[in-house]
Protein backbone atom coordinates (compact mmCIF):
# COMPACT_ATOMS: atom_id res chain seq x y z
CA UNK A 1 0.00 0.00 0.00
CA UNK A 2 1.62 3.31 -1.33
CA UNK A 3 2.18 5.41 1.57
CA UNK A 4 0.11 8.50 1.05
CA UNK A 5 1.19 10.91 3.84
CA UNK A 6 4.83 10.82 2.89
CA UNK A 7 3.64 11.54 -0.74
CA UNK A 8 1.59 14.56 0.29
CA UNK A 9 3.98 15.51 2.78
CA UNK A 10 7.00 15.67 -0.28
CA UNK A 11 4.85 17.92 -2.18
CA UNK A 12 3.87 20.20 0.00
CA UNK A 13 6.97 21.91 1.29
CA UNK A 14 5.86 25.18 0.66
CA UNK A 15 2.78 25.24 3.28
CA UNK A 16 4.56 26.70 6.04
CA UNK A 17 2.08 26.34 8.53
CA UNK A 18 2.95 25.06 12.51
CA UNK A 19 4.06 21.46 12.33
CA UNK A 20 1.14 19.92 13.99
CA UNK A 21 -1.32 21.81 11.35
CA UNK A 22 0.84 21.16 8.65
CA UNK A 23 0.64 17.22 10.13
CA UNK A 24 -2.92 17.06 10.72
CA UNK A 25 -3.50 18.28 7.26
CA UNK A 26 -1.14 15.54 5.38
CA UNK A 27 -2.93 13.15 7.50
CA UNK A 28 -6.69 14.32 6.42
CA UNK A 29 -5.88 14.93 2.37
CA UNK A 30 -3.78 11.29 2.90
CA UNK A 31 -7.13 9.49 4.29
CA UNK A 32 -9.16 11.16 1.51
CA UNK A 33 -6.88 9.62 -1.26
CA UNK A 34 -6.76 6.26 0.53
CA UNK A 35 -10.64 6.16 0.06
CA UNK A 36 -10.86 7.56 -3.28
CA UNK A 37 -9.67 5.49 -6.52
CA UNK A 38 -10.80 8.98 -8.39
CA UNK A 39 -8.94 10.94 -6.40
CA UNK A 40 -5.61 8.63 -6.76
CA UNK A 41 -5.75 9.07 -10.40
CA UNK A 42 -6.11 12.71 -10.37
CA UNK A 43 -3.46 12.85 -8.53
CA UNK A 44 -1.14 10.95 -10.67
CA UNK A 45 -1.74 13.57 -13.14
CA UNK A 46 -1.47 16.74 -10.40
CA UNK A 47 1.82 18.82 -11.45
CA UNK A 48 3.95 20.81 -9.39
CA UNK A 49 1.96 23.84 -9.88
CA UNK A 50 -1.13 22.10 -8.81
CA UNK A 51 0.68 21.42 -5.48
CA UNK A 52 1.77 24.70 -5.19
CA UNK A 53 -1.69 26.18 -5.65
CA UNK A 54 -3.54 23.55 -3.27
CA UNK A 55 -0.48 25.28 -0.61
CA UNK A 56 -0.97 28.58 -1.48
CA UNK A 57 -5.33 28.13 -1.04
CA UNK A 58 -4.66 26.00 2.05
CA UNK A 59 -2.60 27.93 3.59
CA UNK A 60 -4.92 31.31 2.77
CA UNK A 61 -7.76 29.32 4.37
CA UNK A 62 -5.92 28.16 7.77
CA UNK A 63 -4.13 31.79 7.63
CA UNK A 64 -7.55 33.41 7.77
CA UNK A 65 -8.19 37.13 6.31
CA UNK A 66 -5.36 39.63 6.34
CA UNK A 67 -5.85 41.25 9.82
CA UNK A 68 -4.43 37.99 10.91
CA UNK A 69 -1.82 37.76 8.71
CA UNK A 70 -0.92 41.10 9.56
CA UNK A 71 -0.61 40.88 13.21
CA UNK A 72 0.98 37.26 13.04
CA UNK A 73 3.68 39.02 10.78
CA UNK A 74 4.39 42.01 12.66
CA UNK A 75 3.67 41.33 16.51
CA UNK A 76 7.07 39.33 16.29
CA UNK A 77 8.89 42.57 14.52
CA UNK A 78 7.58 44.78 17.70
CA UNK A 79 8.40 42.30 20.41
CA UNK A 80 11.47 42.05 19.04
CA UNK A 81 12.59 45.72 18.89
CA UNK A 82 10.92 45.92 22.75
CA UNK A 83 13.77 43.07 23.95
CA UNK A 84 16.92 44.48 21.63
CA UNK A 85 15.70 48.24 22.83
CA UNK A 86 15.47 46.77 26.66
CA UNK A 87 18.78 45.18 25.94
CA UNK A 88 20.52 48.15 25.07
CA UNK A 89 19.10 50.06 27.62
CA UNK A 90 20.37 47.60 30.58
CA UNK A 91 23.21 46.70 29.24
CA UNK A 92 24.34 50.55 28.67
CA UNK A 93 23.00 51.19 32.07
CA UNK A 94 25.80 48.69 33.34
CA UNK A 95 28.45 49.86 31.34
CA UNK A 96 28.40 46.70 29.04
CA UNK A 97 27.88 48.82 26.19
CA UNK A 98 30.02 50.90 24.10
CA UNK A 99 27.78 53.77 22.70
CA UNK A 100 31.01 55.66 20.62
CA UNK A 101 29.45 54.72 17.57
CA UNK A 102 27.21 57.24 17.76
CA UNK A 103 30.26 59.76 18.25
CA UNK A 104 32.73 61.12 16.04
CA UNK A 105 35.91 59.02 17.26
CA UNK A 106 36.64 55.36 15.94
CA UNK A 107 34.77 52.69 17.27
CA UNK A 108 36.64 49.80 18.71
CA UNK A 109 36.89 46.59 17.43
CA UNK A 110 36.55 44.36 20.49
CA UNK A 111 33.73 42.22 21.28
CA UNK A 112 30.64 43.80 22.88
CA UNK A 113 29.12 41.52 25.74
CA UNK A 114 25.25 42.65 24.67
CA UNK A 115 26.24 40.90 21.37
CA UNK A 116 26.26 37.89 23.23
CA UNK A 117 22.88 38.22 24.37
CA UNK A 118 21.21 39.16 21.02
CA UNK A 119 20.65 35.38 19.85
CA UNK A 120 18.02 35.71 22.14
CA UNK A 121 16.05 37.89 20.67
CA UNK A 122 16.40 36.66 17.20
CA UNK A 123 15.01 33.48 18.79
CA UNK A 124 12.19 35.00 20.03
CA UNK A 125 11.14 37.00 17.23
CA UNK A 126 11.65 33.89 14.89
CA UNK A 127 9.88 31.48 17.52
CA UNK A 128 6.70 33.97 17.17
CA UNK A 129 6.64 34.17 13.65
CA UNK A 130 6.91 30.76 13.59
CA UNK A 131 4.07 30.50 15.64
CA UNK A 132 1.77 33.19 13.72
CA UNK A 133 2.75 30.39 10.49
CA UNK A 134 4.28 33.42 8.30
CA UNK A 135 6.97 32.46 5.54
CA UNK A 136 10.25 32.15 6.45
CA UNK A 137 11.18 35.61 4.66
CA UNK A 138 9.19 37.21 7.29
CA UNK A 139 10.68 35.49 10.08
CA UNK A 140 14.30 36.21 8.75
CA UNK A 141 12.68 40.08 8.75
CA UNK A 142 11.37 40.11 12.17
CA UNK A 143 14.51 38.20 13.89
CA UNK A 144 16.88 40.97 11.99
CA UNK A 145 15.12 43.81 12.28
CA UNK A 146 16.69 45.84 15.51
CA UNK A 147 20.12 45.67 13.60
CA UNK A 148 18.16 47.35 9.70
CA UNK A 149 17.18 50.28 12.50
CA UNK A 150 19.94 50.45 14.57
CA UNK A 151 21.85 50.97 11.31
CA UNK A 152 19.71 53.13 9.83
CA UNK A 153 19.86 55.84 12.46
CA UNK A 154 23.40 56.71 11.99
CA UNK A 155 23.11 56.68 8.23
CA UNK A 156 20.08 59.29 8.49
CA UNK A 157 22.04 61.55 11.24
CA UNK A 158 25.08 61.61 9.02
CA UNK A 159 22.80 62.90 6.27
CA UNK A 160 21.51 65.15 8.70
CA UNK A 161 24.93 66.54 9.40
CA UNK A 162 25.79 66.75 5.84
CA UNK A 163 23.23 69.20 5.02
CA UNK A 164 23.93 71.29 7.99
CA UNK A 165 27.45 71.05 7.91
CA UNK A 166 28.03 74.45 9.79
CA UNK A 167 26.03 73.21 12.65
CA UNK A 168 27.01 70.22 13.26
CA UNK A 169 30.38 68.27 12.93
CA UNK A 170 29.68 64.98 10.78
CA UNK A 171 30.34 61.02 11.72
CA UNK A 172 33.33 60.47 9.83
CA UNK A 173 33.09 57.98 7.33
CA UNK A 174 35.70 55.35 8.86
CA UNK A 175 33.50 55.47 11.67
CA UNK A 176 30.43 55.14 9.78
CA UNK A 177 32.06 52.10 7.94
CA UNK A 178 32.53 50.40 11.39
CA UNK A 179 28.96 50.82 12.65
CA UNK A 180 28.17 49.25 9.48
CA UNK A 181 30.23 46.00 10.83
CA UNK A 182 29.14 47.08 14.81
CA UNK A 183 25.73 47.81 13.90
CA UNK A 184 24.18 45.58 11.00
CA UNK A 185 26.70 42.65 10.27
CA UNK A 186 27.60 41.60 13.77
CA UNK A 187 24.33 41.56 15.11
CA UNK A 188 22.71 40.89 11.99
CA UNK A 189 25.00 37.16 12.32
CA UNK A 190 24.03 36.79 16.04
CA UNK A 191 20.16 37.97 15.70
CA UNK A 192 20.35 34.94 12.86
CA UNK A 193 22.10 32.68 14.79
CA UNK A 194 19.13 32.43 17.33
CA UNK A 195 16.30 32.25 15.13
CA UNK A 196 17.96 30.04 12.39
CA UNK A 197 16.31 27.01 14.35
CA UNK A 198 13.03 28.29 13.92
CA UNK A 199 13.57 29.14 10.12
CA UNK A 200 12.96 25.82 9.14
CA UNK A 201 9.28 23.93 9.98
CA UNK A 202 10.32 20.83 10.89
CA UNK A 203 8.13 17.64 10.09
CA UNK A 204 6.39 16.68 13.53
CA UNK A 205 5.86 13.12 13.82
CA UNK A 206 1.76 12.75 12.32
CA UNK A 207 -0.66 12.71 15.23
CA UNK A 208 -3.27 11.23 13.53
CA UNK A 209 -3.79 7.77 11.18
CA UNK B 1 -36.11 44.89 -6.30
CA UNK B 2 -34.42 41.42 -5.84
CA UNK B 3 -30.72 41.49 -3.64
CA UNK B 4 -27.65 41.78 -5.67
CA UNK B 5 -26.85 38.23 -6.12
CA UNK B 6 -22.80 37.42 -4.90
CA UNK B 7 -20.20 36.86 -7.76
CA UNK B 8 -18.79 33.82 -6.08
CA UNK B 9 -20.98 31.45 -7.75
CA UNK B 10 -19.52 28.81 -7.28
CA UNK B 11 -17.38 28.94 -4.15
CA UNK B 12 -20.87 30.18 -2.95
CA UNK B 13 -22.36 26.66 -4.16
CA UNK B 14 -19.98 24.73 -2.57
CA UNK B 15 -20.62 26.37 0.76
CA UNK B 16 -24.14 25.81 0.45
CA UNK B 17 -23.97 21.94 -0.51
CA UNK B 18 -21.40 21.62 1.98
CA UNK B 19 -23.85 23.38 5.21
CA UNK B 20 -26.82 21.54 3.51
CA UNK B 21 -25.32 18.65 4.38
CA UNK B 22 -23.99 18.61 7.89
CA UNK B 23 -27.30 20.13 9.42
CA UNK B 24 -28.29 16.30 8.50
CA UNK B 25 -25.12 15.00 9.91
CA UNK B 26 -21.37 15.02 10.43
CA UNK B 27 -18.98 13.65 7.76
CA UNK B 28 -15.12 13.41 7.31
CA UNK B 29 -13.99 15.07 3.91
CA UNK B 30 -14.05 11.66 1.46
CA UNK B 31 -18.51 11.79 2.44
CA UNK B 32 -19.04 14.80 1.82
CA UNK B 33 -17.35 14.81 -1.70
CA UNK B 34 -19.42 11.46 -2.62
CA UNK B 35 -22.36 12.56 -1.12
CA UNK B 36 -22.20 15.72 -3.03
CA UNK B 37 -21.67 14.13 -6.23
CA UNK B 38 -24.18 11.27 -5.67
CA UNK B 39 -26.95 13.67 -4.74
CA UNK B 40 -26.42 15.92 -7.26
CA UNK B 41 -26.02 13.07 -10.24
CA UNK B 42 -22.33 13.99 -10.65
CA UNK B 43 -23.29 17.42 -11.68
CA UNK B 44 -21.09 19.03 -8.69
CA UNK B 45 -17.92 17.27 -7.93
CA UNK B 46 -15.00 18.52 -5.37
CA UNK B 47 -12.15 16.97 -6.12
CA UNK B 48 -8.99 17.04 -3.08
CA UNK B 49 -8.10 20.45 -4.21
CA UNK B 50 -11.24 22.62 -3.90
CA UNK B 51 -12.96 20.87 -1.49
CA UNK B 52 -10.61 21.22 1.81
CA UNK B 53 -9.53 24.45 1.21
CA UNK B 54 -12.78 25.17 1.53
CA UNK B 55 -13.76 22.87 4.52
CA UNK B 56 -10.56 25.18 5.80
CA UNK B 57 -12.15 28.43 5.41
CA UNK B 58 -15.13 27.72 6.68
CA UNK B 59 -13.98 25.86 9.74
CA UNK B 60 -11.66 29.29 10.18
CA UNK B 61 -14.99 31.30 10.04
CA UNK B 62 -16.41 29.52 12.24
CA UNK B 63 -19.31 27.83 10.03
CA UNK B 64 -17.96 24.21 11.30
CA UNK B 65 -15.96 22.38 13.87
CA UNK B 66 -14.14 19.24 13.30
CA UNK B 67 -13.08 16.34 15.19
CA UNK B 68 -11.15 13.62 14.87
CA UNK B 69 -13.55 10.14 14.65
CA UNK B 70 -13.47 6.48 14.23
CA UNK B 71 -15.30 5.71 10.77
CA UNK B 72 -17.50 2.70 10.54
CA UNK B 73 -14.00 0.98 8.87
CA UNK B 74 -12.56 1.80 12.80
CA UNK B 75 -9.93 4.57 10.82
CA UNK B 76 -9.38 8.48 12.38
CA UNK B 77 -11.35 10.55 10.01
CA UNK B 78 -11.86 14.65 10.71
CA UNK B 79 -15.81 14.85 11.02
CA UNK B 80 -17.03 17.93 10.26
CA UNK B 81 -19.98 19.37 12.03
CA UNK B 82 -22.41 22.56 11.58
CA UNK B 83 -21.92 24.95 14.50
CA UNK B 84 -24.91 27.42 15.44
CA UNK B 85 -22.66 30.17 13.36
CA UNK B 86 -22.80 27.81 10.39
CA UNK B 87 -26.32 27.08 11.22
CA UNK B 88 -27.57 30.72 10.88
CA UNK B 89 -25.03 31.09 7.78
CA UNK B 90 -28.13 28.45 5.94
CA UNK B 91 -31.12 30.46 5.65
CA UNK B 92 -29.46 33.58 4.18
CA UNK B 93 -27.41 31.45 1.54
CA UNK B 94 -30.62 29.41 0.82
CA UNK B 95 -32.53 32.79 -0.27
CA UNK B 96 -29.56 33.84 -1.92
CA UNK B 97 -29.73 31.43 -4.41
CA UNK B 98 -33.08 31.35 -4.37
CA UNK B 99 -33.16 34.62 -5.82
CA UNK B 100 -30.22 33.86 -8.24
CA UNK B 101 -32.21 31.16 -9.59
CA UNK B 102 -35.13 33.25 -9.96
CA UNK B 103 -33.12 36.33 -11.47
CA UNK B 104 -32.28 33.22 -13.94
CA UNK B 105 -35.38 32.44 -14.75
CA UNK B 106 -36.30 35.97 -15.32
CA UNK B 107 -34.10 36.67 -17.93
CA UNK B 108 -33.45 33.26 -19.49
CA UNK B 109 -36.53 30.62 -18.64
CA UNK B 110 -34.24 28.38 -16.80
CA UNK B 111 -36.55 26.40 -14.70
CA UNK B 112 -38.63 25.75 -18.05
CA UNK B 113 -35.38 25.03 -20.31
Amino acid sequence: MRDWKREIREQLPALELPPDIKEEIIAELASHVEESEEEREFLVHFSGSGWRELARKIYRAKQGEGMNHSKSSWIPVFVNLVLTSTLINVCDRLGMMDLRIYRADPIPLTPQPWLFLLPMCGATAAFLARRGAVSSAARVFAALIPCVVWFTVPLVLELIFLCFPRTFVGIPFRSLAMSSIWLLIVPALALLLGAAPFLRTPNAKPQCE
Amino acid sequence: MRKRIRSKIARGSGELAILSLLEEESLYGFEIAKQISERTGGALKFTLASLYPLLYEMEKRGWVEAHWQANAAGRDRRYYRLTPTGRRQLAPLRKEWRSFFHALDALAGVSHA
